[in-house]
């Protein structure tokens, strides 16, 4: 019949293709998940030869086994490949680092015996989210003729059925390792990869370079919502580091043209195109890892397109030339910032966003250079100096080579800085100043277009001195400055006077200049000390030891805690060359900082961290993982305290620090624990966890022994630029109103030579100790009874006196009988303004201020000025009643004017637009660091406070912000001497609290709430 | 082969000439065609044959703002049967366009083709108000540019059934096993499902019904897979064109998206 024969078909056909899935597709590597099953060798096409065919693999059992360099954390237990060209470290799997939740990351990376490692940490990922990274289960080694390799197998983080197959293989000769990485997505769910590397740069470290139209070294901003308007393609990505000693590690694809990815001064990603990946389906990526010693693009470069001609056949043409200088010192060639040659794709005249990058070369001492592009193309060539673009030629590349010739530049000048400090040769800081509009328009400049703007650019901003306008001097420093009028100032910290010498810098012309210094009586029986700081041991320092121990010795100050992220550090080798240890206690210590994000508030939907954390003393262990820290994620305050202690943290002796408590969360991450709960300073705090955020401050985890708010001191100055001491003070003031007592402390975290100043602020701690002969014990215990204060220049003494006894601040409750007066006395160098004293009484201030107080002629002469020195009786302070009362005095400069937008109480924007009025017109919006009309598109007028912004606090939230300090004051004020060594500064200090016991009940249970009855 | 398949249709074809509940009305009929799947994958079909011609705007989405997850799916798809003899209906169905996009922290998009299936039914019984259909479908993976490296398929069969204890309700029913698997390099990750639903079409007029469903999955990515409440409004014009509107809802299970939602319109030509 004839409708058979469509039957018949259909069941041929069903027949046919049961036989056709039965036999499958030939499997390869590790995809059908395979017991013993071992992932492919990656990038067949590529072969290296070189005269010594040695490579091994072992699992270390020393630190030292591995590579050094500024970011170098290999630890015993830990894999170290190596041949004749590089070293790699690959963390065990039980030693979990950064955005990682199990090792099996690429740790170090280096050049054989160069000690150049600065790469923090590279993993696999498929996107941006927690549960995009790998969780490793299992390795295994595999030794082959010629190579070794470490397989990995894993599952994504948000799925275990999602496998994940890594090899990473060093042949003998190459210069890097060969990584294939399989996912297979064995879930029910369609889903959206990148297989990818994760490149944690870290923030001022490494720098990612990208052959993209308008980038190179410069990347869009992006949000999590705009992630994907700024994932790029291109054929390579280069990270550089700007430190010393310097390499590039280099990105390149092996299956595919291009990696497709994001990129900024954290993390960039360079993978596999994203695509939907349906259930049962797959993405493999292969790729190759350099590293290559040397400053600037151009090692990465020229590796990546050595690779790129052996896998795609594309050609190259080596450039090469020399700079040379119009005079001056030509030995200053080969410094980074004196001069970098960039090649961008594109012609003389084409719009800046439309020319591709391809290389950034340093020249040598001898101004020579040499670097790789892709042949027959045209590029514009450019001599960057100084931050500034000095010369630039159109120039056409058609064959294998071709030869630039000399490149002139203009001639900077030769600065001798010939610094002494109380007649003789010592450590300072010298900060150079634009002297005029002129010069500060010709050197303001960035590095690469990207970063702190510096005026003028000395030198890279993250690296050793000379960094953006500031130089470390022990004795004589010579430099290199372009040419213009600057004021130059140095300093030796708080307790010494300032140097100023204006002087104008001619090309090609040489000249010393001398500044003088004279150290002034520090205050008797209290030690200064820095709590919170940071050297290249941290993930987002590169500043070497040596520069940064300068600058301990540069700040004068007495104690260092040295509290690097997530790893612990003792500075040894630097402290012993400098002779440091004869003039600085340091603690070895620790800042934990939560990275990896969790579902830790109830109030909120989405995943945060816990904020960052300071202990000290940590024991320094440079064979153990991280130096000896715990791993600090994915856990409350006090289950972390509790890894801590099991590190060897001393309970009974330490000292646990909660850090800028209201800090602005930075790539998604809350800094502050307080902010992360989002407490509300209207509100009381839970003594008990009812569920809420805010209940969380206080709890004892579930399981653990110590409580969230077991911590000892809190944060109320946090870096010399002091705009969030508002916000830092709101809550430690709203914590005493509630009797919850913590020590304030005032710490630089410094990061560099060019953010904060170290050791400004700092903390002056009344202890019997001194450095020699250094009581860590006695001088924590004094830290955690609050008996300090916090200072960036103004010194206060004050006292409460009832009769024979004395109280002085501390967070111990005092009963004073009798008739007692607080005595202040307010002094401080010649060149700190203090323009008023407060008086803060459960927060209500008493001002002195204007002719009360003492101010000097001259801020240059090197003397301590008593500003105030007076006595009030206690009762014209206190208000009525017996209420428990705490007094604060604070000293320096009026408090910015600020508003609180979305009703917390917790001050958030100042009058950003001028107007004299703070409210929702002052808010920067769109986040371009300007307020003006573009805020307030769309915009109808204020948004409305709610007593409870949900569970999406952050979209219902009101828009607040920014905080800005005053503008600052003229060259020709006063002022503008404490503004210049205290950039973006004004003068403060603050006590920490007399917390009067006036109900005598033996405890301190503060005044309750601003407004209780 | 052919024998056998002639002496069958012989015997359906004698049990349907008795009262069939099977009819030329153009007011679709069955269960609410949307799912969840791929292609038709779980969509359970009507018993009666027809010889029609369907296009379906479809669309789904699953919104998770919690785990940073969203799929969004829609597309157009169009479907075919024929009836070569009256008992026997071959069909076909194909997404001509699909929309995906997969939001994560990266985002994704598919726009392209979609999946077929094809496959079979037989009205084996049909009289007194009662119509019994052994089934057969089996999905392909026509969505080009979507599968990278894998190639899902499906097969399922069954048994579909219509009961029509009066003329303004219809109760319709099945019950399918089904199989799943990959043509892949990695694992195929052969997997088995029990399909089911149950429903009523509420004939109000002629040319007017509404229908609602109760659907079940069981075994193919949980325990259970999903439960759905389906919900339609059915009409018919001019002696052979349907419309229906309707969306089929998860009630309880694994299943992730909100809901399936589909808006069709077919000529019947027989």
């Amino acid at each position: 019949m004839q409708n058979f024969p469509r039957l018949e078909v259909v069941v041929v056909a069903l027949l046919a293709a049961t036989t056709l899935t039965q036999s499958g597709c030939e499997s390869e590597g590790c995809l059908r998940g395979e017991e013993g099953c071992e992932v492919p060798s990656a990038c067949q096409a590529l072969a290296f030869t070189c005269a010594d065919p040695t490579v091994e693999l072992a699992v270390m059992t020393a630190a030292a086994e591995g590579p050094g360099g500024l970011d170098a954390m290999g630890a015993a237990g830990d894999w170290l490949l190596r041949n004749a060209e590089v070293e790699v470290v690959i963390d065990g799997l039980d030693h979990p680092a950064h955005f990682a939740p199990t090792g099996g990351s690429i740790l170090d990376l280096a050049n054989r015996d160069r000690d150049d490692d600065t790469t923090n940490h590279v993993v696999q990922v498929v996107g941006a989210l927690p549960t995009d990274a790998v969780h490793y289960l299992r390795a295994r080694t595999i030794e082959g003729d010629g190579f070794v390799a470490l397989q990995l197998e894993g599952h994504l983080v948000g799925d275990e059925r999602q496998r994940v197959y890594t090899r990473y293989e060093l042949r003998a000769c190459e210069p890097g390792l060969r990584v294939r990485t399989e996912m297979v997505n064995g879930s029910d769910d369609t889903v959206v990869w990148s297989n990818a590397d994760g490149t944690f740069w870290g923030g001022r470290s490494m720098l990612a370079f990208t052959p993209s139209p308008g980038e190179g070294y410069l990347h869009p901003s992006f949000g999590l919502g705009t992630l994907n308007d700024v994932v790029r393609e291109t054929p390579f990505v280069v990270g550089t580091s700007h430190s010393v000693p310097p390499s590039a590690v280099a990105f390149v694809p092996c299956n595919v043209e291009n990696v497709t990815g994001f990129h900024s001064g954290q993390v960039s990603t360079t993978g596999m195109p994203r695509r939907i990946i349906t259930p049962r389906d797959y993405q493999v990526y292969e790729r190759f890892l350099a590293v290559r010693p040397g400053a600037g693009a151009a090692p990465g470069v020229d590796v990546a397109l050595e690779l790129r001609r052996q896998l795609f056949a594309e050609p190259f043409s080596t450039i090469t030339g020399t700079v040379t200088l119009a005079g001056g010192r030509a030995s200053s060639l080969g410094q980074h910032a004196r001069a970098a040659v960039m090649l961008r794709e594109g012609s003389l005249g084409d719009p800046a966003e439309t020319l591709v990058p391809w290389t950034e070369v340093v020249p040598g001492n001898d101004g020579a250079f040499r670097a790789r592009v892709p042949s027959s193309r045209s590029y514009v060539l450019q001599v960057i100096a100084f931050g500034a673009v000095q010369a630039e030629q159109q120039i056409d590349v058609g064959g294998d080579t071709l030869d630039v010739g000399s490149i002139e530049i203009a001639a900077a000048g030769e600065v001798t800085l010939d610094v002494t400090v109380d007649g003789v040769p010592d450590h300072a800081q010298v900060l150079f100043h634009p002297a005029d509009d002129d010069t500060a328009l010709a050197v303001t400049s960035q590095y690469f277009e990207q970063g702190v703007v510096c005026a003028p650019l000395l030198g890279p901003p993250n690296g050793g001195s000379p960094a953006c306008n500031r130089v470390l001097v022990d004795g004589q420093q010579a430099i290199d400055v372009p040419a213009g009028n600057y004021d130059v100032f140095a300093t030796a910290g708080l307790f010494a006077s300032i140097a100023r010498a204006s002087i104008t810098v001619l090309p090609g012309e040489s000249q010393t200049v001398t500044l003088a210094l004279e150290r002034l009586a520090p205050p008797a029986g209290a030690l200064s000390a820095d709590f919170h700081v940071h050297g290249a041991a941290s993930f987002d320092s590169t500043i070497p030891d040596f520069d940064r121990v300068k600058a301990f010795l540069a700040a004068g100050v007495d104690v260092i805690a040295a509290t690097d992220h997530d790893a612990v550090w003792d500075y040894a080798a630097a402290m012993e060359a400098l002779h440091a240890d004869e003039r600085i206690a340091l603690m070895a210590g620790l800042e934990t900082t939560g990275l990896m994000l969790f579902k830790l508030n109830p109030d909120v939907y989405y995943p945060q961290v816990i904020g960052h954390w300071n202990f000290w003393p940590v024991p320094f262990d440079d064979d153990a993982p991280r130096n000896g820290a715990p791993w600090d994620e994915l856990c409350e305050p006090g289950t972390l305290f509790e890894r801590v202690a099991a590190r060897g943290f001393p309970v009974a002796d330490g000292v646990i620090q909660l850090n800028h408590p209201w800090a602005d969360a930075d790539f998604a991450r809350d800094l502050g624990f307080p902010r992360a709960l989002g407490v509300r300073l209207d509100q009381e705090l839970p003594r008990a966890f009812d569920g809420t955020g805010a209940g969380l401050l206080l709890r004892t985890p579930p399981g653990s022994s110590m409580s969230n708010g077991d911590y000892h001191t809190q944060e109320v100055m946090n870096g010399t630029e002091n705009s969030a001491f508002l916000p830092y003070r709101a809550v430690w003031h709203w914590l005493l109103d509630q009797g919850i007592a913590r020590a304030g402390t005032a710490n630089s975290d410094s990061h560099s030579l060019h953010d904060s100043i170290l050791g400004t602020p700092r903390n002056l701690v009344r202890t019997s100790t001194a450095v020699v002969g250094f009581d860590m014990a006695q001088f924590n215990a004094d830290v955690r009874a609050g008996r300090m204060i916090g200072t960036n220049g103004p010194i206060i003494e004050a006292t409460l006196e009832s009769g024979a006894a004395i109280y002085y601040p501390s967070i111990l409750p005092v009963a004073p009988g009798g008739a007692p007066a607080l005595h202040v006395r307010v002094h401080a160098p010649a060149w700190v303004p203090v323009a008023e004293v407060r008086i803060l009484v459960n927060g209500e201030p008493w001002v002195i201020g204007g002719d009360e107080l003492i101010h000097p002629d001259d801020p240059l002469v090197p003397i301590d000025v008593l500003r105030l020195d007076r006595t009030i009786p206690l009762a014209d302070l206190l208000p009525s009643g017996t209420r428990d009362t705490w007094i604060v005095v604070e000293a320096g400069d009026p408090l910015p004017q600020t508003g609180d937008l979305d009703c917390d109480l917790v001050p958030d924007t100042s009058d950003n637009n001028g107007d004299g009025v703070i409210d929702w017109t002052d808010v920067d919006r769109n986040g371009d660091k300007v307020v003006d009309a573009d805020d307030l598109e769309g915009e109808e007028g204020p948004e409305p406070c709610r007593d409870d912004y949900g569970a999406d606090s952050s979209a219902d939230r009101p828009s607040t912000g920014p905080l800005q300090n005053p503008p600052a004051p003229a060259r020709d004020h006063a002022a503008y001497l404490f503004l210049a060594v205290t950039p973006g500064g004004y003068p403060l200090a603050f006590t920490n609290p007399f917390l009067l016991d006036r109900d005598g009940n033996g405890t301190f249970d503060g005044p309750g709430l601003r407004g209780a009855p | 082969m052919k024998t056998l398949l002639v002496i069958v249709a012989a015997i359906a074809s004698a049990a349907a000439h008795a009262a069939s509940p099977c009819d030329g009305r153009a007011l679709p009929e069955g269960p609410v065609p949307t799912g969840f799947e791929q292609a038709e994958f779980g969509v359970v079909r009507r018993a009666c044959p027809r010889t029609e011609l369907g296009l379906s705007g479809v669309g789904r989405a699953v919104i998770e703002q919690e785990n940073f997850y969203a799929n969004l799916r829609g597309g157009v798809r169009l479907d075919a049967s024929m009836q070569p003899f009256p008992q026997l209906e071959v069909f076909a169905s194909g997404e001509g366009f699909v929309f995906n996009q997969v939001i994560q922290s990266y985002r994704a998009t598919h726009m392209g083709l979609g999946d077929t299936s094809i496959g079979a039914t037989l009205l084996a019984f049909g009289r007194n108000g009662f119509a019994l259909a052994p089934t057969a479908r089996l999905t392909l993976p026509t969505a080009l540019g979507l599968y990278q490296h894998s190639f899902p398929m499906g097969l399922e069969a069954g048994l579909l059934g219509l009961v029509v204890p009066f003329e303004e309700l219809r109760l319709h029913g099945g019950l399918l096993g089904a199989a799943t698997w990959a043509v892949t390099a990695a694992d195929s990750d052969d997997r088995g499902a029990l399909i089911s639903n149950v429903g009523a079409d509420l004939v109000l007029d002629d040319w007017v019904s509404v229908v609602a469903d109760l659907n079940a999955q069981a075994l193919h990515r949980a325990d259970l897979d999903r439960l759905t409440v389906g919900l339609g409004a059915r009409f018919a014009f001019f002696d052979g064109l349907g419309l229906e509107v309707g969306a089929v809802i998860p009630v309880a299970g694994a299943e992730r998206n909100l809901a399936s939602l589909v808006l069709r319109g077919a000529w019947r030509f027989q």
